[in-house]
């Protein structure tokens, strides 16, 4: 695992904005920067590869054991929405997709710093920026990535109506590039995939609604679950046949609690960092996140410390396992999982320990064991 | 692991097809040829996990979402309280 300085080619802003990749850069800022990557052997994504199924197996353990054993409590999920989970896990509702993050510096075994099992991010870059950048710097190269080709093949999988209505906020190149990104992959897979902003899904009184009052059978919401049930309309969600993607249960793995429960669970587990719900139990440095923070906000970590609107529902403390810092930038992995398995990475750096939502995307590769 | 040879897209960038510079022998020889089904073959062969991609060869588009009776008092903005971005 090693990180090379480049120079970027020449045309990126034309090329990206020929993808359809609207937020490059973000707010004046670069956020796709290709004046570096990071190079791996294929021995190291083949671990990376196996970790990842490694520490969904345990998410998928350990969802079941909250839901068997009621432990709400450990996760901060509150009693009122329980059920929905409750029963959106008996059902097996299928997941579409999931990035874990991981800490890794090509030494010893990855550790699992979050699991963004709601609403992860950066999928086009991931999948489709970083593939069109490696055929241009490393055309003999190859890449973990069959993120496209996987998500294609995973729609027909998740028992959907012929139309699935895809929603985000307003307001957001980022949310909206990476949800027309999966109505793009929804369309090859042969959904209808019409898209409304989610302050426009209507209720009527028995259904949600599409702006031509047509009931939204399924619906794709990059949308936060505890923000979605927290709204207004949140009353509503178990009353409506409406099939969510990602599905309820999914919101007991995205919170950080789930990381005190895996290490409850299996303790010493090599894939999973010490973390509990109280402070002061790692045996060592801590770092404290806030149940449903996003985005790096409110954290506290040795020397660092951001600011922002969560933590009043609680933390989890992790061991202080900074992540690997080369030319002054800090790396976190992210590792996707299409339908529960693993289909690629992407690789986002920061100046601060801390990922951010101001860090930036750093392209991969890898040579294979020819 | 290594993947396929082309990534079609039919929305992003307004639709297109990008392809790998290492494609398949089958792959180079229907692209010189021109051949109509140059983008099948391009996206089956080189790849340990396959393409599935059957929807949209099927030629099947996105458009209307189904009839449903239309109800007068419908409310919105119930949801998109969350002041933050969506996504993480």
């Amino acid at each position: 695992m090693r990180r090379h300085r480049l120079t970027p080619r020449p045309d990126w802003r034309e090329r990206a904005r020929s993808l359809g990749f609207a937020y490059a850069e973000i707010a004046g800022e670069p956020y796709w920067d290709e004046t570096a990557c990071w190079e791996f052997t294929a021995a190291e994504v083949d671990l990376l590869d196996d970790a990842t199924a490694e520490l969904e197996r345990l998410a998928r353990q350990a969802a079941d054991h909250a839901i068997r054993h009621d432990r709400r409590a450990t996760l901060g999920i509150p009693e009122a929405v329980w059920p929905l989970l409750v029963q959106s896990w008996e059902r097996q509702e299928p997941s579409l997709y999931g990035r874990m993050d991981l800490r890794w510096d090509g030494s010893g075994q990855p550790k699992l710093l979050e699991y963004n099992a709601d609403t992860p991010t950066s999928l086009y870059e991931s999948s489709v920026v970083q593939w069109e950048w490696l055929t241009c710097a490393y055309p003999d190269g190859d890449q973990f990535n069959s993120l496209h080709e996987a998500l294609i093949a995973a729609w027909p999988g998740m028992r959907l109506p012929p139309t699935v209505h895809f929603t985000c906020v307003r307001d957001s190149a980022e949310d909206r590039g990476n949800v027309d990104y999966l109505r793009d992959t929804a369309m090859q897979a042969g959904l209808n995939a019409p898209f409304l902003h989610i302050d426009e899904i209507g209720w009527d009184g028995q259904r949600f609604v599409d702006l031509a009052n047509r009931e939204i059978r399924a619906a794709f919401k990059l949308y936060p679950w505890e923000a979605l049930l927290h709204d207004a309309f949140g009353v509503h969600i178990a009353r409506a046949a409406t099939r969510w993607i990602e599905p309820t249960w999914r919101l007991l793995l995205s919170g950080k609690g789930i990381l005190a429960l895996l290490w409850e669970l299996f303790p010493g587990h090599p894939n999973l960092l010490p973390a509990f719900r109280e402070p002061g139990r790692t045996g060592g440095l801590e770092i404290a996140k806030p149940l449903f923070g996003r985005e790096g906000a409110n954290i506290t970590a040795p020397g660092w410390r951001t600011e922002g609107p969560y933590g009043a529902e609680g933390f989890v403390y992790q061991a202080w396992s900074p992540l690997p810092c080369v030319d002054d930038r800090y790396a976190v992995i992210g590792s996707w999982l299409i339908a529960g398995k693993p289909h690629g990475m992407g690789i986002r750096e920061d100046a601060t320990p801390i990922t951010r939502d101001t860090s930036r995307f750093v392209p991969h590769f890898f040579r294979s064991a020819a | 692991m290594r993947r396929v040879n082309m990534i079609l897209l039919v929305l992003m960038g307004g639709g297109m097809a990008l392809w790998s510079s290492r494609p398949s022998a089958e792959c180079r020889d229907a692209r010189a040829r021109n051949a109509p089904d140059a983008a099948w073959i391009c996206g089956q062969s080189g790849s340990s996990y396959g393409h599935s991609g059957g929807g949209y060869w099927g030629g099947r588009t996105w458009g209307g979402t189904g009839g449903t009776t239309s109800i007068a008092s419908v409310v919105r903005g119930g949801f998109g309280s969350f002041h933050g971005f969506g996504g993480s």
